[in-house]
């Protein structure tokens, strides 16, 4: 297959999301709408896990910490200056921040590179670290981020939190933060720099013997990773219209993580897989967590079950199924092509 | 051009309170295949590990091309253009056999990470060109029939070339080879010196090379270093050392020594 076939195939594809994401606005109900906006940002925070830990190998948990800098610098800049004074009641908001207003477009992105600059500035001292402790120190940043943002009360209104974030992040935004997110990873994973990731993750001694940077790559991976995060923190809050530091907690960080194990570690159509299957499974298992009644049995609903099913499904996946529910397999035209031509032979 | 590529000057490497090399001096002449020698222990990893810059020397000093590499960053040194292989193989596990020697062209590589989502005409014309370097050398090597493979499914000696392959991708004049002959039967060692020469001659290299198999060293040597206890105990070359009793006593003990040449 060339390289004009595919991409016409790419075209389509897109024109063919767009059209299902605008018959999905008028044609599904709002509970509907809003599992298909958590699956786009779910994907968009499971790939950008994903290049740090599955790509690059850097065991890192600190992407709730990431996601509250990119929903609270967007939050702030999409929030009226009037709403902002009425809500900021412990202490008044401070100048800038309180006229500051942008676009959803550049709230987005700058809530992007913000976590972006956190996670490059805190590259330097924790990506000396391998393996564990990396794990471990990057937890700890995603923490004090949640500390310092329930303390900061007049930027970001303390323990209350922000509410009443204007919804723009809708299916059309959300997809298309989606779409870009996987488009700008696929590109630098199948480049040569997306080599010298995966160099690294496999044999770091020989990826610096072998003359790469190592400690730039991890950190322009990390980069790119963390501006991500912060691209799905902006979206998820502009899309729940209520943030607070306490939701950043090692739970949201947790829930990524395995939609990244379970989807492939170092699997873009994993992780894609992965956030699809999880987010709606997430919503599907709620009704473990009511009350059943079976004839004259009653079962008293158990709330966090969901979360036990989980992590008993996931203990199996890491057990038996260790590259992922797809396998470790990469969608590519060429396969799918290659598989019609098959079912076409067979007839 | 002065006739020397390298050189070590008076270089000891402590580790605690041990000495794994020390006083260490020796060079490299250009266009030369050299040998470093010595039992176990001797030091020579060690060697390799200061010339790459992995270790920093406690004392002492490595020029390469007369510029001090002494406190370099291994990346930088291979930049410089020094590449190397491993004791034991340390191959991209994850990467096919050409992703393998793609990554290493990224020393070269001068467009940068960001060209790749902005499909800079730069940076996609380069990507194809090291695309086509690597399959050349490949067929150089003789792998190009593997391309595809994963790294780590090669056979044996495949990855050993495997290896050479990647780093000779990193362009580079001086090639450390940690025992290349390590495993290999009677008849992929011959091969090997061979491709050693071959490449030499292809790429106008310089090589060192560490080496247990005898066969090897005397086979593919023009000059022959003599490690033992960290200290250089004597050089020349193969036949000279072959009759050296020093270098007898040093793999042989003192006893055996002497009854050799009685």
């Amino acid at each position: 297959m060339n390289a004009g076939t595919k991409t016409i195939l790419n075209i389509t594809a897109l024109a063919f999301l767009a059209l299902f994401v605008h018959w999905a606005q008028g044609g599904l109900d709002g509970y509907k709408v809003q599992v298909l906006n958590l699956i786009a940002v779910n994907i968009i925070l499971a790939l950008s896990l994903n290049l740090i830990y599955g790509y690059t190998g850097m065991f890192s948990l600190g992407h709730a910490g990431f996601m509250a800098i990119g929903a609270y610098v967007c939050a702030i800049l999409i929030i009226p200056a009037a709403q902002k004074e009425m809500m900021y009641i412990l202490q008044p908001i401070i100048w800038p921040f309180s006229v500051m207003r942008a676009p959803f477009f550049v709230a987005v992105l700058a809530g992007g590179a913000a976590a972006a600059f956190f996670g490059l500035l805190i590259s330097l001292p924790v990506l000396r670290l391998g393996g564990d402790y990396l794990g471990i120190a990057t937890l700890g940043f995603a923490e004090i981020i949640r500390v310092v943002f329930t303390n900061i009360t007049p930027i970001t209104n303390g323990a209350l939190g922000l509410k009443g974030i204007p919804g723009y992040a809708g299916l059309t935004w959300n997809y298309f933060w989606c779409v870009l997110s996987v488009y700008i990873i696929v590109k630098l994973l199948s480049s040569n720099f997306g080599n010298c990731l995966r160099a690294i993750r496999d044999d770091e001694v020989a990826a610096k013997a072998m003359g790469i940077n190592t400690f730039r790559c991890k950190a322009v991976s990390f980069g790119v990773g963390a501006f991500f995060a912060g691209v799905g923190g902006a979206l998820m809050g502009s899309l729940i219209t209520t943030i607070d530091p306490k939701m950043f907690n090692f739970q949201l960080t947790f829930n990524i993580l395995m939609i990244v194990v379970v989807g492939g570690l170092g699997s873009v159509t994993g992780s894609v897989a992965g956030a699809v299957v999880i987010t709606i499974l997430l919503e599907w298992l709620r009704f473990v967590e009511y009350t059943v009644e079976i004839g004259p049995w009653v079962i008293p609903g158990v709330p966090g079950m969901r979360m036990v099913i989980f992590s008993l499904a996931l203990l199996f996946i890491i057990l038996y199924r260790r590259r992922g529910i797809i396998g470790g397999y990469e969608f590519s035209w060429d396969d799918l092509g290659r598989l019609l031509r098959r079912k076409g032979a067979d007839k | 051009m002065t006739k020397l590529i390298m050189r070590t000057e008076k270089v000891t490497m402590k580790f605690g309170g041990l000495a794994a090399v020390s006083n260490f001096s020796m060079s490299a002449e250009r266009g030369l295949i050299t040998s470093l020698i010595g039992p176990n222990g001797a030091g020579k990893t060690t060697c390799f590990n200061i010339i790459t810059g992995f270790y920093a020397p406690t004392e002492g000093k490595v020029f390469f091309k007369e510029r001090d590499i002494t406190a370099m960053k291994p990346h930088d040194i291979c930049k410089a253009g020094i590449a190397r292989t491993f004791q034991n193989i340390r191959l991209f596990s994850g990467g096919t056999v050409l992703q393998n020697v793609m990554t290493a062209c990224w020393v070269r590589q001068k467009s940068p990470w960001w060209g790749a989502p902005l499909m800079l005409p730069g940076h996609v014309r380069e990507e194809r060109e090291i695309r086509e370097k690597s399959r050349a050398l490949l067929q150089s090597v003789g792998l190009s029939h593997l391309a595809a493979e994963t790294a780590t499914g090669l056979p044996y000696g495949a990855q050993r070339r495997l290896e050479i392959a990647r780093a000779l991708a990193t362009e580079p004049e001086f090639l450390l080879l940690d025992e290349p002959a390590a495993g290999m039967n009677p008849q992929e060692s011959r091969e090997l010196m061979d491709f050693i020469r071959k490449i030499r001659d292809e790429f106008k290299l310089t090589i060192l090379l560490i080496e247990h198999d005898m066969k090897v060293v005397m086979g593919v040597s023009e000059w022959i270093r003599v490690l033992d206890y960290g200290v250089l105990i004597a050089e020349g070359t193969p036949d000279e050392i072959r009759s050296d009793p020093k270098v007898i006593e040093a793999y042989l003990g003192r006893e055996a020594a002497a009854y050799a040449k009685d």
